[in-house]
């Protein structure tokens, strides 16, 4: 096997499993697939432009990923963006039997939804993707310092709208207390 | 270096306990993901190319497995060209290719020495500009605009290819406010090919047959900035544009070229209602881009006069963008192969393996209305 098919094929079992969990955090799991593919075809095409550096491989790929989910998006022309994601997450989880975690996990997500997608986008490359500053800046094309700005203050704002949430009376909080409907009832 | 530390520390206890994948991690074997092999992925070339503008709604990789299935969107930058260790039949009919016309080019398609679009796009710009506001009647404050859209796809199995494509009408509602709300009606799966196994292959190709969907999202989610937000003037639109890119694209780092994020960019904003001065704006960006040539006359999908002008992105794809000549609006997109990646299994290469076609505009009261 040639060097290039040999740098390839580690790069694919090492990163394909992180492209999938990144994917898999922001659409539904066929579409996620679909990026998986798209994203390891890129890398192939583009071999030579990723970097060396074995650290900086796997936010290369997933920077590859978040264009590719973004162009699928647009072109299917179906809202399946972020904040479509976790408004589907929630909506899935309104059963009233769900225990306590899954209370914890839709005010979370219900708080997520009112930031920016590009707040959302930081925040979730570092708690959910689990990133360092440094590795996420590249998904996002930005700088480190930036990126650390952008995150304090989405930190910042998510906190605010999650004490919001469990103020007695509160807007949010009455949200989380049965209006939120599955899509379509 | 211990600040950033603990901020992600802080994030992930934050919002951690909300990943929707960790059900998925948590089981703690590898999961279980339909892609390709690498095999499979490193029979496509090697070759720098921007991911392709449309995606299939349903794609499927094979296996690598001669046996296998494959199911690829023509405008999908795929490696499925052959399935490894069994020889595929081309498809042998695609879409028709419309008919451009330019004096002393044999065939505007094939040519990669296509003149410099600067002069059309101005002069386009110029009769965009001068054109009277959309009428907005009382109490109507949604945009409107009606699309026809269809992509090719390509089906593979059993060492036989066809080539089916789905018409799709689009229905699209913007309000100032930033929301939008898009029908979409499909119509019949057309199979081009008439291979021997039609229905099987159609079936192959994994898309709704028929029906409509509805969907509800932010404007910005994929029809760009507000276009009350965006500048008529061309050195700050071009700025506006490529922020507005810079989160759905790695342009930046990866070098493909610009002129293709902002055609994607100025297409997608096609779909709120447009003043004829960011209409002409639009052009005036356009025609400062050496790499956009001019294509000559066509007559589009509708029957209507247009010029068309094209971007190729690294010699294996053409944007074609075709404007009205008396309005200078912009009639429709194609989207053409111009020689085989190694994605597809189409035998004869210029193909055009994509289109969208703006029907109408307009202002109406609500959704639906």
């Amino acid at each position: 096997m040639e060097s290039a098919e040999l740098r390839f094929t580690s790069l694919y079992h090492a990163h394909r499993d992180a492209i999938f969990y990144y994917a898999l955090r922001r659409t539904d799991r066929a579409s996620a697939e679909d990026v998986v593919s798209e994203t390891l075809t890129v890398a192939w095409r583009r071999l030579a432009d990723i970097p060396e550096d074995s650290a900086a491989v796997k936010p290369w790929l997933l920077g590859v990923a978040r264009g590719v989910l973004a162009n699928a998006v647009r072109s299917s022309r179906r809202a399946s963006g972020l904040s479509a994601r976790l408004q589907a997450h929630e909506e899935a989880m309104t059963a009233p039997d769900f225990a306590d975690a899954v209370a914890e996990r839709q005010r979370v997500l219900t708080a997520l939804r009112k930031l920016s997608e590009r707040d959302q986008e930081a925040l979730c490359l570092i708690g959910w993707d689990e990133l360092s500053l440094a590795e996420a800046a590249i998904v996002l094309g930005t700088t480190r310092q930036a990126l650390s700005v952008r995150l304090h203050r989405a930190r910042r704002r998510l906190r605010r709208v999650l004490v919001n949430a469990t103020e007695p009376g509160s807007a949010e909080n009455a949200s989380l207390a049965g209006t939120i409907t599955t899509r379509g009832a | 270096m211990r600040e950033d530390q603990k901020l992600a520390a802080d994030i992930r206890t934050l919002i951690g306990p909300a990943d929707p994948a960790r059900a998925n991690r948590d089981v703690g074997a590898p999961p279980v993901i339909r892609v390709a092999e690498p095999a499979l992925i490193m029979t496509g070339p090697r070759v720098p190319g921007p991911p392709r503008r449309r995606q299939p709604r349903r794609l499927r990789l094979a296996v690598a497995a001669a046996a296998a299935l494959a199911v690829v969107a023509a405008a999908g930058a795929v490696a499925a060209g052959h399935i490894r260790g069994a020889a595929v039949r081309p498809v042998q009919v695609t879409p028709q290719m419309l008919r451009y016309v330019l004096a002393g080019y044999k065939d505007p398609v094939a040519s990669s020495t296509l003149p410099p679009a600067n002069p059309e796009l101005e002069h386009l710009a110029a009769i965009a500009a001068r054109q009277p506001q959309l009428q907005r009647p009382k109490g109507a404050q949604m945009g409107y605009v009606v699309t026809e859209e269809w992509n090719l796809s390509v089906a593979v199995a059993g060492g036989t290819s066809a080539a089916v494509v789905i018409p799709q009408l689009d229905q699209t509602w913007t309000s100032p406010a930033g929301d939008a709300t898009q029908k979409q009606t499909y119509g019949k799966v057309q199979d081009l090919s008439r291979a021997s196994e039609p229905s099987q292959l159609v079936r192959a190709a994994e898309y709704e047959p028929s029906g409509t969907s509805t969907q509800s999202f932010r404007t910005n989610l994929l029809f760009g900035p507000l276009v009350s937000s965006l500048s008529a003037q061309p050195d700050e639109l071009q700025a506006q544009l490529i922020e507005a890119t810079s989160p759905y694209g790695p342009y930046r780092s990866t070098g493909w070229p610009l002129s293709y994020f902002l055609i994607k960019e100025i297409t997608a904003l096609q779909h709120q209602i447009l003043s004829p001065q960011l209409e002409s704006a639009f052009w005036q960006v356009l025609a400062t881009r050496s790499d956009i040539r001019y294509m000559g006359l066509v007559t589009d999908r509708a029957g209507r006069p247009g010029e068309a002008f094209g971007l190729d992105a690294y010699g294996d794809e053409r944007l074609v963008l075709i404007i009205s000549p008396t309005t200078g609006l912009l009639l429709g997109e194609e989207d053409l192969d111009l020689s085989n990646p190694g994605a597809l299994t189409i035998k004869s290469y210029p193909a055009v393996i994509g289109a969208v076609t703006y029907l109408s505009q307009g202002y109406v009261v609500r959704v639906g209305k």
